[in-house]
Parts: C-alpha cells; sequence; structure tokens
C-alpha cells in the first residue's frame, strides 16, 4: 500500500539500502541523526517550532504533535533554553540512549505498517548484526517522486526541496542521481529561489539548519575517532 | 522478447509501453513511473506481473494537462494529484 510519509520518513527509506547489494552506506548513528534532523526541519515547516532571531530552535505554543514526534518534542520543550540546530545534532550525537529512543519512535510508524524492516545478519559469518531493509515499492515512490518534482518542470514542494537537500548533505544523492542530474538538481534549486521567493526564506533557513547538521555530524566523528585512537594507544 | 517497435509504428498504435511513452512525451522514465504508480496514468494489465500498457491517446492527453497544471496554474505534483484523484477516463465526457 503507498501511504503519505513524513520527511523524516521520507528519508529513511531513502537512505536504507541505498545500494542493489542491500548495504547501507550510512552509518547507523548518522542515519539516525540526519532523521532526527528531516523530523525538526518539519515540524519547522509545519509550525510547530520556528527560528528565533539567533537561530535557535524554540516550540511554539503548547507542544502538541504526532505521537511518533512526542519524544523528540518533549526533549527539545525540556531544554533549559533554546539551542541551535547544530546543538541539538550534536546532543543526539553524543547521547546515544536518547538519539535511539526518539529515532525508534521516528520509526515506529514504518515498522508497524511494513515499510521498514529490521534483518538479522552475520558478519564474517561470525557476529551477529541487524541492518535496516525498506519495503521497495514505496521507497523507488520516493525517489520516482523526488526524481519528477526536482527534475521536471514546475513548482516543488518545501517537503521535497528539504528531503533534496537533505540527502545531498548526507552524500546519498549519488545513488539515485547522475553528475549531470545533480547539477542540473543544483540549477533548479537556485531558479526555485527566484521563482518561489516567499517560501524560499525557509528553505534558506532550512538549507543553513542542514548544514549545521552536517557540521556537526563532522565533528562529532572526529571526536569519537580521536577518542577511539587515544583509548587504543 | 520481442523486438522493440518503430517509432512510427507506436506512433500510431492504441496501447503502447512505458518506454515508448517515454519517446512520444519526452518526460524521464523515472516520472512516468511516478505518475503511474500515484494513479495520474491510465494503464492497461491483463495480469499481475505481466506488462503494463498504456492508451496512447489517453496518457499523452493526461501528460498534456499536468503539464498546464504545473506551468500555469503553478500546482504541486501533490495537488495534481489531489485534483485527479478517483477521476478515471470513463467518468471523463
Amino acid at each position: 500500500m503507498l501511504t503519505e510519509l513524513k520527511l523524516e520518513e521520507e528519508y529513511m527509506l531513502a537512505v536504507t539500502n541505498s545500494l542493489q547489494s542491500n548495504k547501507s552506506h550510512l552509518q547507523r548513528s548518522y542515519m539516525q541523526v540526519y532523521t532526527i534532523g528531516a523530523a525538526i526541519i518539519e515540524m519547522l515547516l509545519e509550525g510547530q517550532l520556528r527560528l528565533n532571531e539567533s537561530q535557535k530552535i524554540e516550540v511554539i505554543g503548547h507542544p502538541m504533535t504526532q505521537p511518533s514526534r512526542q519524544p523528540l518534542m518533549a526533549t527539545i520543550a525540556a531544554a533549559k533554553r533554546p539551542q541551535k540546530m547544530k546543538e541539538w545534532i550534536t546532543y543526539f550525537m553524543n547521547h546515544g540512549g536518547q538519539r535511539n529512543n526518539v529515532f525508534d519512535s521516528l520509526i515506529a510508524s514504518l515498522q508497524n505498517s511494513g515499510l521498514l524492516g529490521l534483518e538479522h545478519y552475520k558478519i564474517l559469518w561470525l557476529f551477529p548484526a541487524t541492518r535496516y531493509a525498506a519495503d521497495a515499492r514505496n521507497k523507488d515512490r520516493v525517489i520516482q517522486g523526488l526524481r519528477a518534482e526536482m527534475l521536471e518542470e514546475g513548482p516543488v514542494t518545501l517537503q521535497t526541496s528539504s528531503l533534496a537537500m537533505l540527502l545531498e548533505a548526507s552524500k546519498q544523492l549519488k545513488y539515485y542521481f547522475s553528475d549531470y542530474e545533480r547539477r542540473q538538481m543544483q540549477d533548479r534549486l537556485k531558479e526555485l529561489q527566484t521563482e518561489q521567493s516567499a517560501e524560499w526564506k525557509t528553505i534558506v533557513q532550512i538549507k543553513k539548519a542542514i548544514e549545521e547538521i552536517e557540521a556537526a555530524g563532522a565533528v562529532a566523528g572526529s571526536v569519537a575517532a580521536s577518542t577511539s585512537v587515544a583509548t587504543s594507544s | 522478447m520481442s523486438r522493440p517497435r518503430s517509432f512510427e509504428t507506436f506512433r500510431q498504435s492504441d496501447l503502447v509501453t512505458i518506454s515508448e511513452l517515454v519517446q512520444l512525451s519526452g518526460l524521464r522514465y523515472s516520472t512516468l513511473k511516478y505518475y503511474v504508480e500515484s494513479g495520474l496514468l491510465p494503464f492497461e494489465q491483463l495480469d499481475t506481473g505481466l506488462v503494463r500498457r498504456y492508451p496512447r491517446v489517453a496518457a499523452l492527453e493526461r501528460l498534456a494537462e499536468i503539464k498546464v497544471c504545473k506551468e500555469e496554474y503553478k500546482m504541486t505534483i501533490q495537488q495534481i494529484i489531489a485534483r485527479f484523484k478517483g477521476e478515471t477516463y470513463a467518468d471523463r465526457p
């Protein structure tokens, strides 16, 4: 069955099993923080959150949201002071337990509806491990939808532009678009900037938020690497 | 596997394959697949797993309508899907 998906669900389906080899090219922790980032972005688009003058995320009014996003909303609402997207991503990168809880809640509806499964396999035929596997039909629909909107003429929704930018930031776009198509898409995003200037204000904020996710991920990754080197030496 | 038909042949055929529709419409294969999955394009399929055939005239008309919706009315694909939802070719005048 084809269902309406939220941004974080579309992102999750798109990055799961990126290649025919059924092997995801995105590390689990990165997949989780980008999915959380996607949820925050859509909550900004839907007006449940807003960015204040200093680009910090604030909860608007009473923090009511869909059940899948409640743990995330509760975490953001419980913060002592508003934080930037970069700070939230760093927080989730460094707090594995909290990240797992929020992520599991965000993908729960995908799992319940059978669009996303958890496969058990063994590394080197010895060590048990798990990986996510997406429903092929719905995954194809997400990618075809992205291609149909971004590579053809006509207006593009904010959700699709955000998905394209998230996939580009997490370096997953190359699995679905050729270099030529990616260049074409960059040009398309520039065109949209002039055509849909009113909506573009939100897109600019989102682009900045995505760049902050990328930067926070890189910093957290290098800290983790240096910690493991220091521990092993 | 049958040989591909010439452009002249399928240009006048009642039913065409998706590859032929790509050539007739100038749109991408992935775009047409998305339109089909979203219920925007009519097709005929004798049984599950068999090749889908698309009524050439009706499909090209629908693609022209989608183009007008996008270019003149600045509708997004989601709005176009909602606009045509539930409408079948049998309902049309």
